[in-house]
């Protein structure tokens, strides 16, 4: 992945300062005339102890008089990198609400966030980690207005207003890298939605204000007394957390409260006949960093991370990876569920298809096992994935192992799928798969399950 | 209870939607800059709040003030009745 020429394009929106990804080291230029106030903030106890807690990325100093107006500093690689069009609803909160808590102390010690972007948060397991050291900046004392807050409501609110009453999915903000306008999102809600809190102050009263003021939002601010102007900074604050608390998901409880767990066709023998394999397997090829693929809702990943691995687990649910996240983060688990799908993986984006890289790209080289169970069907009969591309593609994933279950086409699932199609399939069986593999993997262990699944550990050739 | 809970709501919202028209009452341009809206409505809360925020120390100021420990009240009072006197 380090080697690869998109990898280490330097980012450069920031004119503060830049960052690059070099041979697994991550790398930041820092121009010191206009980032003085982030690099002394790194240097206070508030900056230790948000790096201790883990919310905030550790930052070294590498070179201090590197030239005379830049520092370079060193920071540890996350080891997965997932982009907002790729979180849960949760994850997407998480993140909000970390930057919150952030510029919240900031404005304690005269400081603040010259920017809120979700691009500015990362995962490391579940948890969010704030990565943008950079747009800590002096606060105006005077100034009651948080010149981040119309960027944090656009990328981080409105994404969730238009989830959450219309829908839209957040993953359509890889289309959008500035969110969404109160304009883009008005015109699509209803009139009762639209004097409905919180979206009155954050979509309607926005947008008729617009329309109505016309004077450039350049020549507009606002003064006041130091000691009123952060009260009233903190009183904004607030009311964007009371604001989020209204957006983000539900209790666990209630959104679990129907839901059917997975693999009713399991019988609780299966089950445990299946967990104790991939126990085994586990035991065996003893990796460091998992990929489950098609994790639903986190079970394997979970044992994975039992195992004492750090586990990345796709699937394109969206409430069974916001179950998995949940368990993760309750339990504290080194687990990232990511939305994304195998057969369809994120594409790179931004400028020059460079800035944000693709899901295989960031997936290339760093995972020594990968698991691949009750996907296969899906796989070969939904997206009609040939078997030979899917070893191929397991064999691109993993360094080392892969524990993959085969599901027969006498299996009621793969008959859901194929529904009446048979002739089409007829092909599909363990001797095909065994041979599609055999490219890439050899053949570790194998033991069928009673229900007439087979599961397997492969190790790369 | 509920129904005058909601009903208060929504006096609230509506008051909250007139003095911020108003307070923002400008001629319209065919020009509309993106996001200015939300900056303005960050305006308008924040000198809404800052106004109250001012007013309440003022209310609580003369509160304290009413409230003085009674010598010297006394010794006030007194005072201003021998002047009037």
């Amino acid at each position: 992945m380090a080697s690869s020429p998109s990898a280490t394009m330097e980012t450069f929106r920031d004119p503060s300062g830049s960052l690059r990804i070099e041979n697994d080291r991550v790398l930041r230029k820092v121009k010191r005339d206009l980032a003085g106030p982030a690099l002394d903030f790194l240097r206070s106890e508030l900056a230790e102890k948000w790096v201790a807690s883990g919310r905030l990325v550790s930052t070294m100093v590498v070179d201090e008089d590197s030239t005379e107006q830049e520092t370079l500093l060193e920071h540890p690689r996350i080891f997965f990198t997932t982009y907002p069009w790729e979180w849960t609803p949760g994850q997407w909160a998480a993140a909000a609400e970390l930057t919150l808590d952030l510029c919240e102390s900031l404005v304690e010690k005269g400081l603040i966030l010259k920017d809120a972007t979700p691009l500015n948060v990362l995962f490391e397991g579940a948890r969010p980690v704030f990565v943008d050291v950079l747009s800590i900046e002096k606060r105006a004392e005077e100034s009651p207005l948080w010149i981040a807050y119309g960027q944090f409501v656009r990328t981080f609110l409105l994404p969730l207003v238009a989830y959450k009453y219309l829908g839209w999915p957040l993953s359509a903000c890889l289309h959008r890298r500035d969110g969404y306008e109160p304009s883009d999102l008005y015109p699509y809600l209803s009139h009762m939605q639209r004097w409905s809190a919180p979206v009155r102050s954050l979509v309607t009263l926005p947008y008729l204000l617009e329309k109505r003021g016309s004077t450039s939002s350049k020549r507009l601010g606002l003064r006041q007394p130091p000691e009123v102007a952060t009260v009233v900074l903190r009183r904004n604050l607030r009311k964007l957390r009371k604001v989020l608390a209204q957006l983000a998901p539900a209790e666990r409880k209630t959104r679990w409260s129907d839901y059917s767990h997975t693999a009713e066709h399991y019988a609780e023998a299966d089950h445990s006949q299946k967990q104790r394999f991939v126990r085994r397997a586990l035991a065996t090829a003893k990796p460091e960093n998992v990929l489950d693929l098609g994790a639903n809702t986190g079970v394997y990943s979970r044992i994975a991370a039992s195992c004492g691995a750090n586990v990345v687990g796709w699937d394109t649910d969206i409430a069974a990876s916001e179950q998995s996240w949940d368990t993760a983060m309750e339990q504290r688990l080194p687990v990232l569920p990511v939305l994304a799908d195998p057969a369809r993986p994120t594409p790179a984006a931004g400028w020059r298809n460079a800035e944000s890289l693709s899901l295989l790209e960031r997936a290339r080289g760093r995972f020594d096992c990968v698991m691949m169970l009750g996907l296969i069907h899906h796989l070969l009969v939904a997206d009609q994935i040939p078997l030979g591309q899917i070893a191929w593609l397991l064999r691109e994933l993993t360094t080392q192992y892969a524990i993959v279950e085969w599901v027969p086409r006498a299996d009621p699932r793969f008959a859901d799928l194929v529904r009446g199609r048979d002739a089409l399939y007829s092909h599909l069986d363990e001797a095909a798969f065994l041979n599609a593999i055999d490219v890439h993997f050899t053949l570790v262990t194998r033991e069928q399950l009673s229900n007439g699944r087979t599961l397997f550990l492969l190790k790369a050739r | 209870m509920h129904t005058l809970r909601r009903f208060m709501l929504l006096t609230v919202g509506a008051l909250q939607i007139f003095v911020l028209l108003a307070a923002f009452a400008r001629p319209a341009h065919a020009y509309v800059d993106p996001g200015s809206g939300l900056l303005i409505f960050q305006i308008g809360g924040s000198m809404l709040a800052g106004a109250l925020f001012v007013l309440r120390a003022k209310v609580r100021k003369l509160f304290r003030l009413s409230s003085k420990p009674a010598p010297v009240v006394e010794g006030n009072n007194t005072d201003a009745s021998n002047k009037v006197a």
